[in-house]
């Protein structure tokens, strides 16, 4: 079996291993102070954006993008810049980065503290979901306060003439928010409406200052990778998906869990992780990366390996590596829905594809499981999803089509089935 | 702007563009329709309709016309397939929750989503579920809503927090249920509100008192110009059987943009006002009884004869509205002149006069109004000037967005939606020394020679603070800056000392200058010699008796043109006046209660809505306007009233056609001449003990204003008395 | 009324945002008010939130209505969440729910008639999905619910007074 926790959670079995003394003894802070310290210029900004790109690690929070390539976007200029990190973790099924901030909430402020030196910016915010307030918020409040009692943080750290003040933003309840332009709204005070793109953050971000936006484990990756080098990272997973991730798994396994593991295990070695399915139960579907992205049926899912390309070339994404498991004998027509339902109540109303599509879908289908569907209802919950795709400010819009038609794309008979029946689960 | 251009190719054809515009522009400007809701020219860019989603090559879908730059090589087509797809999604997704209100709804048949619906929508709908509803706020008198028909384009709130400055309406709420509301149970009570109307595209937001009365297809659209104040905002006046039914704004891009200030909106209720006066009244036996035109008229020349036989032409004196047509301006003034009579002045909100051999040809700003978005430091005295003139706020705020620094000094902290610079608030009597300081404050900056005389009476003041001295650098080192000088200037006792010291300071700094005046055609009235001290064309004459001289005295013949005792600042002198003297003539539209007690003839006139004349605006434009077509057969012009009343006497008045050719080379030349006043006024008399210090309420400012029952109905008239 | 403690959140907030960004402490200045007085947002305290940050009123109503944790109605004292999302849905959490509701006589949205317990309606995923069923009891995460450690919960909240 592949090793577990290599990168963030490496120090999961330590005693407390949120304080920031755990943090220190291993080794923690040291890549932090060596830029500090630096006189003679091993650690610029130009080279931590190199060793970034270099090892591959690309944005955790669901869209991949290749972070040392974001980095790069940010100008060059004299102007007040942001690094911010999205700690709103609400993609459903997701809920690695809430033991980031519970159990390694150091590992993102060394993360944040670099990516705020190689992108020039002094000031940086992570946003956490307000849901979070008792959960782990204190806890990452905790180790910020003991990262700027040992001097770690603030102006002219350690007398380097380096500045970088961080500060955790509280949220209030909206999924929309884990938009990047939606968050960084929700942090000028406003509702979380995501903006047009572009511009885009690097150009006008925070205050319409030149802005980063990363997730929390993409951050949390960034101290390790700078320490040991980008060759190690990229030691772990493939080549097109090199390093670790942290996977949620959920729903019909015996030990539900984070799992931090190399890119490009197979999924039955993931479930296997996972304690296998309930009650012996065979795997009937699962959604490998968080509920924007497609359902894959099992006999699909069980010839991918867990990484970007594997899943794309399937027809669905890695995501946020969140992967729901979804055992024979569910009623996928009850499960899409409440999917739906998820986008209907999440959607920003800012647009109008989803401010009036996704009320549309969602009740189209609950009048399919109460016994009321209409012969072309699943040709138009097709198309209405096909109307939402691509046609939004935001992936919102598409994050809420995408279910819809891999739903009934890969179990159009229940779907059928139940519109035939008054209601009846093909399933039950 | 840079002047790059890049290469787009649009529906097969390829155009050479600017760089750095969004595709809607550019689109917009080839004349080639792509169809929105959201995007308006004049506000920010929201992208949320989807409604101008376009095809453009090696996207994998339709992108946002409005929000997206065109690029060298772009290839777009506006109707293919896949965008022709998008729009009717779009549509699709507007209507399965917008109620089937059309038969209903005021906006049916000037309806964007109507028409859009019916050009890129589909012909059927699937949605077969129940429609939402939405809870709607009371706006106040002059904005109905309808919410349900909303469709979130954000017209109406980015109005709110980027023309208007003050954020009344809000998204409330989240997903399909958001709602645009105030929240809190309140009016929206801007000065410019009422454009929410026009940028609304749908009918959540309609014209309140419009609300019913009739259909756009109806309607006769005709041009006009505000009466209401010396911006000449222009209108668009729609009529039907004769009747004005409601007033939108026509675009002028250097006055007006697209938008009217709300009193130029509803005023025009006014004219239907229960009193209106429609047959000519002579005074029998103590009462007013009907007669006809001629009567009056006769009766008129009568007294005037009569008083001219015995040597008592000075006893005659006439006042006149500042807001008189110019044609009627001048016959008026040369029927008067030519009888020898000098007493006759329009400024019945001014009590200083000691300026007036000091007066300027005519009271005027010297640069485009849209100019003063140029503006780099704008410096306003003695000025309420959002309720003087909206629209002049309007392009200070647009200066102040672009970073021009403001400063105000006034006898009263008001509330502007910018940010301001410097705020110097004085009570009235030191409003004069401090704006002498900062005059000082720039004698001493200036490098060249400051004139004796100028010198002497600056040194009598005190010295600038640090406030007089920034203002004053700040109109120094700037190159375009701009002096305006309000009408609380304008009406202070001490107006003319106060106007000298800005002019001395426009004048050391190179700034331009504005002098706002009451009234719509205060500048016709110059001209046209509606003034004690000068005849036509700025010819000066023996003086007369200026407005608040004739207004405390009695006379033996008082004529009021087009004014009424509550559009005098003295209106308690003035009444005194009519009680005391012998004859009073009134020509009026409406019946007042003081005409009623102390007229001796009353001649209706008609409203300049009803006209056909001119204005001229205060930086000199003048702008017809032909209303006549609103009045039934028997109509009797103002004009053709007047000029019977000078051909009766067989009188040889200037023909206004020569008097229109020479006009507009007389204004552009007394503009362009740019002559500052050097000099200071001699004061003749003591601090007047008239209070000068009346809120300026912008609803009551003329007849027509006070009688508009919707406006009467609004915040501002109720809290102000 | 803003008491001293409450503006000493608020002031904390506004520290982290630049000289003028104060609106970007709207949303921690509601959690103040909202956690510290009757547990949901009056009109007044909002307006007077307005005032403290130098805002205008509506910037505060926009974000009180648009975010899920911030309650414009009274609501009961104490907060319970089910998550009812796929992981939960998929474990159990509609029996969990319905049991709730059932021993609480309310349906989801609304609070007991003795202004005890407030039973939100939760749609949005709360980021503890391997910890399925589960619910958030006054923020508090309680995760791999069974309908024994429910009950005791709801015990606890009835007998508690604070």
């Amino acid at each position: 079996m592949t090793d577990l926790n290599q990168v963030i959670f490496s120090n999961i079995k330590d005693e407390e291993p949120w304080s920031i003394q755990a943090y220190l003894s291993s080794g923690g802070y040291q890549t932090w102070k060596s830029i500090l310290t630096d006189n003679n210029n091993k650690y610029s900004p130009e080279m931590i954006i190199d060793t970034v790109t270099q090892s591959g690690l690309r944005g955790r929070g669901g869209a991949g993008f290749p972070t040392g390539k974001k980095w790069s976007f940010m100008p060059e200029s004299n102007q007040q810049k942001y690094i911010v990190c999205n700690s709103d973790e609400s993609e459903p099924g997701t809920c690695h980065d809430r033991d980031i901030l519970k159990y390694n909430p150091h590992a993102l402020i060394e993360g944040m503290a670099i990516a705020g030196f190689a992108t020039g910016s002094t000031v940086g915010y992570n946003y956490v979901r307000g849901e979070f307030m008792v959960e782990c918020f204190p806890r990452i409040e905790q180790a910020l306060h003991e990262a700027y009692e040992l001097g770690l943080l603030g102006t002219n750290i350690l007398d380097s003439g380096i500045d970088f003040n961080l500060h955790n933003f509280l949220g209030a309840g909206a999924y929309i928010v884990g938009e990047e332009t939606g968050l960084l709204e929700s942090l000028e005070g406003k509702q979380g409406k995501p903006r047009f793109k572009p511009p885009f953050p690097a150009n006008f971000g925070l205050y319409g200052k030149p802005t980063t936006v990363n997730n929390t484990q993409t951050l949390a990756s960034i101290p390790k990778i700078i320490q040991n080098g980008s060759n190690w990272f990229s030691s772990f997973g493939t080549e097109k998906s090199p390093g670790t991730i942290i996977f949620s798994v959920s729903g019909h396994v015996n030990k539900p869990g984070n799992y931090e593991l190399p890119l490009g295990i197979s999924f039955d070695e993931l479930l296997t992780y996972a304690g296998g399915m309930q009650n012996n139960k065979s795997l009937k579907a699962v959604i490998p990366g968080g509920s924007s992205t497609k359902v894959l049926p099992a006999d699909i899912i069980q010839s991918c390996t867990m990484d970007y390309e594997s899943l794309q070339d399937a027809g669905s994404a890695l995501g946020t590596g969140a992967v729901i498991v979804i055992a024979e004998g569910t009623c996928m027509v009850e499960l899409l829905k409440r999917i739906s339902r998820f986008y209907f109540a999440e959607n920003c109303g800012q647009c109008t594809p989803c401010r009036e599509g996704t009320g549309w879908l969602y009740r189209i289908l609950d009048r399919i499981t109460k016994g009321n569907g209409k012969n072309n209802d699943l040709e138009l919950l097709v198309d209405v999803a096909n109307r939402i795709e691509g046609n939004t400010i935001c992936a919102f819009g598409d994050a809420s089509a995408w279910p819809v038609q891999s739903f009934i794309e890969h179990f159009f008979n229940e779907f059928e089935y139940m519109v035939k029946n008054n209601g009846k689960s093909i399933a039950a | 702007m840079s002047n790059k251009k890049v290469n787009i190719t649009i529906n097969n054809v390829l155009h050479s563009v600017d760089k750095g515009r969004m595709l809607i522009e550019v689109t917009d400007e080839l004349g080639i329709y792509i169809p929105r809701f959201c995007y308006h020219e004049k506000l920010s860019i929201a992208a949320n309709c989807r409604m101008c989603l376009v095809e453009v090559e090696n996207s994998n879908h339709a992108l946002p016309a409005c929000a997206t730059t065109v690029t060298d090589g772009m290839v777009v087509d506006t109707l293919s397939h896949s965008t022709k797809t998008a729009q009717q999604s779009t549509m699709e997704f507007l209507l399965i929750n917008h109620p089937l209100d059309c038969p209903i709804c005021d906006q049916g048949g000037e309806c964007e989503l109507q028409d859009l619906a019916y050009a890129y929508g589909k012909n059927n709908s699937r949605f077969d579920l129940q429609k939402l509803t939405k809870p709607n706020d009371d706006l106040g008198p002059l904005v109905s809503t309808d919410m349900t028909r909303c469709i979130m384009c954000t017209r109406c709130t980015r109005f709110g927090s980027e023309v208007a400055g003050i954020e009344e309406l809000g998204t409330m709420g989240r997903g399909e249920t958001s709602n645009i509301s105030t929240y809190v149970k309140q009016t929206v009570n801007h000065e410019l509100s009422g454009n929410i109307i026009d940028l609304c595209p749908v009918g959540a937001l309609n014209n309140k008192p419009y609300r019913y009365t009739d259909r756009t297809w109806e309607m006769d659209q005709i041009q006009s110009v505000s009466p209401h104040d010396c911006v000449g905002t222009n209108l668009y006046m729609h009529v039907k059987n004769n009747k004005i039914k409601r007033v939108v704004p026509m675009q002028n891009e250097s006055i007006n943009e697209t938008w009217i200030a709300d009193r130029d909106r509803f005023g025009f209720d006014g004219i239907y006002s229960e009193d209106r006066l429609l047959t000519p009244l002579i005074k029998s036996n103590g009462t007013l009884i009907e007669s006809t035109i001629e009567e009056s008229r006769h009766q008129l020349n009568a007294i005037i004869s009569s008083l001219i036989q015995s040597n008592k032409t000075d006893n005659i004196a006439a006042l006149i509205s500042p807001s008189v047509s110019l044609n009627e301006q001048f016959i008026f003034s040369n029927y008067l002149s030519q009888l020898g009579i000098r007493n006759i002045d329009h400024r019945i909100n001014q009590v200083d006069f000691s300026g007036d051999t000091l007066d300027p040809l005519f009271p005027h700003l010297n640069i485009e109004l849209n100019t003063i978005e140029e503006m780099e430091t704008i410096f306003v005295i003695g000025s309420d000037l959002r309720r003087e003139t909206p629209l002049i706020s309007h392009w200070v705020k647009k200066a102040a967005n672009k970073g021009a620094s403001i400063h105000f000094m006034d006898i009263a902290l008001r509330e502007y939606h910018f940010p301001i610079s410097d705020y110097i608030i004085s009570d009235t009597q030191s409003l004069v020394e401090n704006i002498g300081l900062v005059a000082k404050a720039a004698s001493t900056i200036a490098q060249l020679d400051v004139p004796q005389h100028i010198q002497e009476q600056l040194d009598k003041l005190s010295e600038p603070n640090a406030t007089h001295k920034q203002i004053a650098q700040s109109l120094f080192t700037k190159t375009n800056t701009l002096l305006l000088n309000g009408l609380v200037s304008r009406s202070h006792s001490d107006f003319s000392l106060i106007r000298s010291y800005i002019n001395i300071l426009a004048s050391l700094t190179n700034s331009n200058l504005g002098e706002l005046t009451s009234g719509a055609n205060s500048v016709g009235a110059y001209i046209t010699g509606c003034i004690p001290h000068r005849n036509l064309l700025g010819q000066s004459s023996q003086a007369g008796l200026n407005a608040l001289e004739i207004a405390s005295k009695n006379h033996d013949l008082m004529i009021l043109y087009g004014l009424e005792i509550d559009d005098c600042l003295y209106d308690q002198i003035l009444t005194k006046a009519l009680k005391g003297s012998k004859k009073v003539v009134v020509f009026n539209s409406f019946m007042e209660s003081v005409i009623n007690d102390h007229a001796d003839i009353v001649i209706p006139i008609n409203t300049t809505y009803e006209s056909k004349g001119s204005f001229i605006n205060l930086t000199g434009q003048v702008q017809d306007f032909n209303q006549e077509l609103l009045l039934p057969n028997h109509y009797y012009s103002n004009e053709a009233l007047l000029t019977d009343l000078v051909n009766e006497r067989d009188l040889d008045i200037p023909s206004f056609n020569d008097f229109i050719k020479e006009l507009e080379s007389f204004i552009d030349q007394s503009i362009a001449n740019r002559n500052y006043i050097k000099e200071f006024p001699v004061k003749t008399s003591n601090s007047s003990p008239i209070d000068t210090t009346n809120t300026f309420n912008m609803y009551s400012i003329d007849a027509i204003l006070r009688r508009s029952k919707p406006l009467q109905q609004t915040k501002e008239s109720k809290t102000i008395t | 009324m803003l008491n001293t403690k409450i503006k000493e959140e608020i002031d904390h907030w506004i520290g982290k945002f630049p000289e003028g960004k104060q609106r970007s402490a709207i949303i921690g200045s509601l959690h103040a008010v909202q956690d510290h007085t009757g547990g949901y947002l009056t009109t007044e305290l909002m307006i007077e939130v307005a005032d403290y940050l130098d805002i205008p009123k509506i910037q505060v109503f926009e974000v009180a209505t648009f975010y899920s944790m911030f309650q414009t109605k009274p609501v009961g004292q104490h907060e319970i969440a089910v998550c009812t999302n796929i992981s939960c849905m998929l474990n159990g959490s509609d029996n969990i729910l319905q049991h709730i509701e059932k021993r609480l006589n309310i349906k989801a949205g609304q609070s007991t008639i003795d202004g005890k317990i407030f039973l939100k309606e939760e749609e949005e995923c709360l980021a503890a999905c391997t910890g399925a069923p589960m619910m958030m009891v006054d923020h508090h995460y309680i995760e791999n619910l069974d309908i024994k450690t429910v009950d005791q919960i709801l015990n606890d909240l009835e007998k508690n007074n604070d």
